[in-house]
Parts: structure tokens; C-alpha cells; sequence
């Protein structure tokens, strides 16, 4: 454990490390000052250009930008009214009424400090499960990690906004996309749909993520037009504003702990990340504030609000680094990025390769405290991107997807896997399907067979035997009862 | 609605075709290369069919609503919600699509060297209406990143274009 901790804070040390750290985090800040932008569509752009950097280098380089965008996004949600990401949903409402009263730079400093102490804490909390989890994942055969992966899209399926149902068929549809190609255990070629030679490794993980994620709101936000907000004179900040906000954070600490908690629960759930945690987090201090000015321009709603969305992250690197279930859609690019640099996911990653969980807590810190910081310093300029017509932001996107798609195993045809992929993502998103049990599905399929096949060799072909364990049986339970819970509810308030 | 109703049952209608295909042709594979995708293909075939029965009989799948996992806190979330409803119209969907394709035909024909600045420069005049001094110098800096991060910094080998002498690979 400790020898990974100092691989990970010996590259700390090198320059090359520190400038990827900052660029990330600059990348991650204008990801999440752009409106439907944010840190995912930011990583599935960056990830192809790790590709000729170190993997602790890549890891850093992503990680930081996973943490850095959702203070951007409070930036433009105080500053014009606009949250950057669904993670800063609840953020305008008491953010930019303190604008409008002239106290911008006490709701930024508020947001800054609470962004970073949130996300240390979420952090903290990510740290304090490693052994845990370490230990937890020493119990799992393949039995128990076939379980694992059904749970795990169970509940991405349940819950992510929507229905259970078509959140199960796009997780069953991504699951068979990802059998395409040469079986990792038979070697049969399947599902060749006509390709004789490029479907031979299966649907490329990079370019297919790529499409998805980054692609799909590139054509959004083209059918969008222009740009996202005009912008007329923006608040000025002074040091002393500032100095008072950053105090006056630590004068709620009854609901900062409150809303910490609840962004770390929720990031820890796979599949729902900050859009939620600050809703709810916001919601609930709602039922507990005593403050008459709540809504209306409190420091306590923007302590709620801020400090959830960032503990949220740490949640979601839980599942994400000790079970190799996404803990949400950035942390689904993440686990591209991981494999891309040859690093395998799963229950065995704490066993084999503690340097990159390090990796990825000290990045996830990194870019948590930096963006707070380099956010309040250049605040006045980063508000005005909004304003850049998104048709000029655009091309300049979809050629970064496309060159990146390439690139990393230069044939052609992953551009085109990249293009179908985004044209899909944007219709699933577009018919209210979720892409994120889709893609989870479909990051899934091939370690879920493998460990299917696995568990059946062991018992020599009886599927009892993930009954017979009792925590692959108590998993495949659990597994049960979250898919029918919705059932069980709907008609308990039926009966009601 | 019955815009949105009609593309979402064409793509339900597309994940069903997809499923039969994998199990159609998974049944003619051996023993340890077809229980996996038959396995896993099943469920989903019929959970799709549910899904798109449910296209004419919603309440069939009102059940199975999990907002906010159930949550007793009676909260919206916007952005998704959002995002869901807002209707284009398909005419601008397409443009949006074929001007994907064309970058795509791009590469093919002359290379991303060339493909690079004329689409950008393409794209911004005339879907954004900027003026050509800021198209041409949007285009020629991403064109130098790209030559300089990929071609001269990690060494990689852009695709030149059919027109260039590069070949596509076989597909």
C-alpha cells in the first residue's frame, strides 16, 4: 500500500507531472465554465491524447480534470446565471441572487472553499475505504465478480433518471456490443456484422467512448446554434469580498457535514454523480436551514450545494477503483483511460496495481484544490466564455474526437466507429435513454464473460455455483431485489 | 411527443434487430462461445420487447419509473430533464450528421493535414457567421496543434488521404 503511495508522490515531484496537473485542471475549469460541456465530455476529448505519455502521467492528467470542471460550472452559475454542469443545478439560486446584490466575490470565495473542502472530504472518505475495500476485493473469485458486475448494472440501470427497464436494455445492448469480435476465451470470431478484418479485437473502447460521450454533445450542442449566454458587464471581485466568503464557509459546519455526507453516499451509488448530490444535498439543508434568505442569496444554500457536488467525486472513484464499477460517467472515461494504458479493471486492480488508486486520489486532489484557487484568480475572464458562439467552439471538437480517434491505433475505421458511436449516443440521449448503463454495459461485457466462463470451468458446468457462494449469492439477492424494487414500490403506493 | 414517441420506438426497434442478430447467430456458435451473448441476449431481447409494447400501452412501464432511486425527497432535476425533450427539427439533425459525414469523407479523400482547417474554417463561416479573419485564424492554430502535438511531438503518422496515396485499410 505504501510503496504505491510513494510511486504515486515521487511523480509528484517531476515538472512534466506538475505542468499535466495544471493543464488538466485549466482543461477541466473551461469544460465546466462551457454550458453542456463538462468533465466528461472534456476527459473523452483528452483521452486519446494520453496516449504518448506515461500511464501514471495520463492518470493524473485525467483525474484532474474529472475534479476541476464542477467548480467551473459554479463559476458561470454565480457570476451569469448559467450552471456550466447539472452539478451546479442549485448553485444559481442562492449564487447569482448574491451577484445581483453586489457580493460576487464573497458567493465565489463561499463556492471555492466549500468546492474544496467538499472534495478533500470526499477524498478523505475514498482514502478511508481503500483498506476496505482491499480486503473486500481479496474475497472475490470469479463467481463473486460475475455477481459484482450484474449488481453493478442493476443499479446503474435503477438508477440513473429514467426507467429500469430501458435502463437494462441499453446496459444488455452495450454488454452484447462489447462481444464483438475474437471471444477472450474460445478464440471464436462472433458477431462480425460483415467485417472481415477491423472487428477482429471488437469495437475499439477508445474511439467508442469517444463517440458517445464527447461526440454525441458535440452534435447537441451544434443543433443549439449560437452561443449559450450573453453576457453583459460581469461583477468585479476584491481580495477583501474573498477573504470574508472563504471565512464565513466555516460558519455552517452542521449543514457542510450534512451535505458532504450525502455527496459521498451518492457517489458511491454507481451510475449518479453531482447532478444529483446537489439536489438533494440542497433539498435537504432546505428542510434544516433557519435561514429566512434560503433560495434567495444564502451562504448556507451555496455551502450545501458546493461542498455536495465536489464530495461527490471521491463517492464515485469508490466503486470505480475498488470493484471496477464506474461510479459515474467520468469515472466510465476514467476506466477507458485505464485500460487504454494497459492497466485492468476490476476487483483485482487494488491488488495489482495500488500506485494507480494513489494515482488517482492525489489527482482527483490536485485538481479539486487547484481549480478553487485558479478559479477565483481568473473569474472575470473565464465567465465571458459562455459567450463564444458554440459553432466556433464546435469543429474545433469534433476534428480534436476525430484526430484522437485515430491516433491511437491509426486505422481509419475507428473515426468511423467514433461517428456511429456519437450518432447513437445522441439519439439514446435524445429518446430519454441513459448512455451511461450503455457504456457501462459495454466496459463490462468482456470481464463479465470472462469471469462467467471462469466460474462455470470451476464447477464444471453447474451454475449453482453462484448460489453456492455465500457472498455471490448474497450479491446476486441484492441484485434481485433492487431490480424489482421499483415494482414492489409502485404498487405499495397503488395499494396506499 | 409524437415525434419524440416515433424516434424513440425506430431506435427500440433497432436494439430489438440487434439482439436477434446476436442470438440468431450466437445459437450457431459451440457450447462456450454462445452461452454468454444467448445468456445475456435473451433477457434484453425481452425486456425490449416490453420496452416497445410500451410505446403503445405507457403505463405497462410506469412501474419500473426509478427517479432519483426512489427517493423520498420530492426534488427535480433539470439539466437531463432538459435535455431529453428539447425536439430539433430532424432537418437540422441531419445537417448536423452530414456535416459529420463530410468530415469523415474528408479525411478519407485528402488527410486530416488538409481536412483539418477547410472544415473548421467551413464549419465556423458558415454555420456560425463569424468573420473569415477569425475562421482562418481558428482554423490554421487547431491545424498547427494537431501537425505540431501529433506529428511532430509524438511522432504519429496522420492518415495522408486517398488522394495523397494512403489506402483505407480493409474494413
Amino acid at each position: 500500500m505504501f510503496e504505491g503511495m510513494a510511486t504515486a508522490i515521487l511523480a509528484l515531484s517531476q515538472p512534466h507531472v506538475i505542468g499535466i496537473l495544471i493543464l488538466g485542471t485549466i482543461i477541466g475549469l473551461v469544460a465546466g465554465v462551457l454550458p453542456g460541456l463538462g468533465n466528461v465530455q472534456a476527459m473523452a476529448v483528452a483521452l486519446p491524447f494520453t496516449f504518448g505519455m506515461d500511464r501514471i502521467t495520463a492518470i493524473y492528467f485525467l483525474s484532474s480534470i474529472a475534479s476541476s470542471a464542477t467548480f467551473g460550472g459554479s463559476i458561470t452559475a454565480i457570476l451569469i446565471n448559467i450552471p456550466g454542469t447539472p452539478a451546479n443545478a442549485t448553485t444559481v439560486f442562492d449564487g447569482y441572487a448574491m451577484t445581483k446584490r453586489g457580493e460576487a466575490d464573497r458567493a465565489l470565495a463561499i463556492s471555492a472553499t466549500a468546492s474544496a473542502l467538499g472534495g478533500l472530504v470526499g477524498i478523505a472518505v475514498l482514502v478511508g475505504a481503500i483498506p476496505i475495500a482491499q480486503w473486500m476485493t481479496l474475497q472475490f473469485g470469479p463467481p463473486e465478480t460475475f455477481m459484482l458486475v450484474l449488481l453493478g448494472l442493476v443499479t446503474i440501470a435503477y438508477a440513473v433518471q429514467g426507467n429500469i427497464v430501458l435502463g437494462l436494455v441499453t446496459a444488455g445492448v452495450g454488454m452484447l456490443l462489447s462481444l464483438i469480435g475474437n471471444s477472450p476465451v474460445t478464440g471464436v470470431y462472433r458477431f462480425s456484422l460483415g467485417s472481415k478484418q477491423y472487428l477482429w479485437d471488437g469495437i475499439q473502447q477508445i474511439p467508442f467512448l469517444v463517440g458517445v460521450f464527447g461526440l454525441s454533445e458535440a452534435i447537441r450542442c451544434g443543433m443549439q446554434g449560437g452561443a449559450a449566454a450573453q453576457v453583459g458587464e460581469i461583477a468585479r471581485t476584491k481580495l477583501s469580498g474573498i477573504l470574508r466568503g472563504a471565512v464565513e464557509t466555516f460558519r455552517y459546519p452542521y449543514t457542510f457535514v450534512q451535505s458532504t455526507i450525502v455527496g459521498v453516499i451518492v457517489g458511491i451509488a454507481p451510475g449518479i454523480g453531482g447532478s444529483v448530490s446537489n439536489v438533494m444535498a440542497y433539498a435537504l439543508a432546505a428542510q434544516t436551514s433557519k435561514d429566512p434568505m434560503y433560495g434567495k442569496g444564502s451562504a448556507e444554500g451555496l455551502v450545501a450545494a458546493e461542498s455536495s457536488n465536489n464530495a461527490t467525486i471521491g463517492g464515485d472513484a469508490i466503486p470505480t477503483l475498488a470493484f471496477g464499477i464506474p461510479g459515474s460517467a467520468a469515472m466510465a472515461v476514467l476506466m477507458g483511460g485505464l485500460t487504454l494504458h494497459g492497466v485492468a479493471v476490476g476487483p483485482w486492480l487494488m491488488k495489482e496495481h495500488m500506485e494507480i488508486v494513489w494515482v488517482v486520489v492525489f489527482g482527483l486532489t490536485a485538481g479539486n484544490v487547484l481549480s478553487s484557487v485558479f478559479g477565483l484568480l481568473v473569474t472575470r475572464w473565464i465567465a465571458r466564455l459562455p459567450t463564444v458562439p458554440m459553432a466556433l467552439i464546435l469543429p474545433i471538437v469534433v476534428m480534436l474526437v476525430f484526430v484522437g480517434s485515430f491516433a491511437v491505433r491509426q486505422n481509419f475505421w475507428d473515426i468511423g466507429v467514433t461517428v456511429c458511436s456519437g450518432v447513437l449516443g445522441y439519439f439514446l440521449i435524445r429518446y430519454g435513454f441513459s448512455p451511461l448503463p450503455f457504456i457501462i454495459g459495454f466496459l463490462l461485457g468482456d470481464a463479465a464473460e470472462l469471469a462467467f466462463l471462469q466460474s462455470l470451468h470451476i464447477s464444471q458446468g453447474s451454475p449453482l455455483i453462484f448460489l453456492n457462494h455465500p457472498l455471490s449469492l448474497g450479491l446476486f439477492l441484492v441484485s434481485v431485489a433492487v431490480g424489482i424494487y421499483p415494482l414492489l414500490r409502485s404498487r405499495v403506493i397503488k395499494e396506499a | 411527443m409524437g415525434r419524440m414517441l416515433e424516434g424513440r420506438t425506430i431506435l427500440t426497434i433497432l436494439m430489438l434487430a440487434f439482439e436477434l442478430y446476436v442470438v440468431a447467430v450466437g445459437f450457431g456458435y459451440g457450447p462456450n462461445s454462445r452461452i454468454f451473448p444467448v445468456g445475456i441476449g435473451i433477457p434484453t431481447l425481452i425486456l425490449t420487447i416490453v420496452a416497445l409494447v410500451a410505446v403503445w400501452r405507457p403505463g405497462l412501464l410506469r412501474s419500473a419509473d426509478a427517479r432519483l432511486g426512489g427517493s423520498s425527497i420530492a426534488v427535480e432535476l433539470p439539466a437531463d430533464e432538459e435535455r431529453e425533450n428539447v425536439s430539433y427539427p430532424t432537418a437540422r439533425v441531419l445537417r448536423m450528421i452530414g456535416w459529420l459525414l463530410l468530415a469523415l469523407a474528408g479525411i478519407a479523400l485528402v488527410g486530416f493535414r488538409v481536412t483539418v482547417p477547410v472544415y473548421i474554417l467551413l464549419f465556423a463561416r458558415l454555420e456560425g457567421r463569424a468573420n473569415w479573419l477569425v475562421c482562418t485564424l481558428i482554423a490554421l492554430s487547431c491545424w498547427a496543434f494537431t501537425i505540431g502535438y501529433f506529428e511532430l511531438f509524438m511522432q504519429t503518422q496522420l492518415f495522408k488521404g486517398i488522394f495523397f496515396g494512403d489506402t483505407l485499410p480493409l474494413f
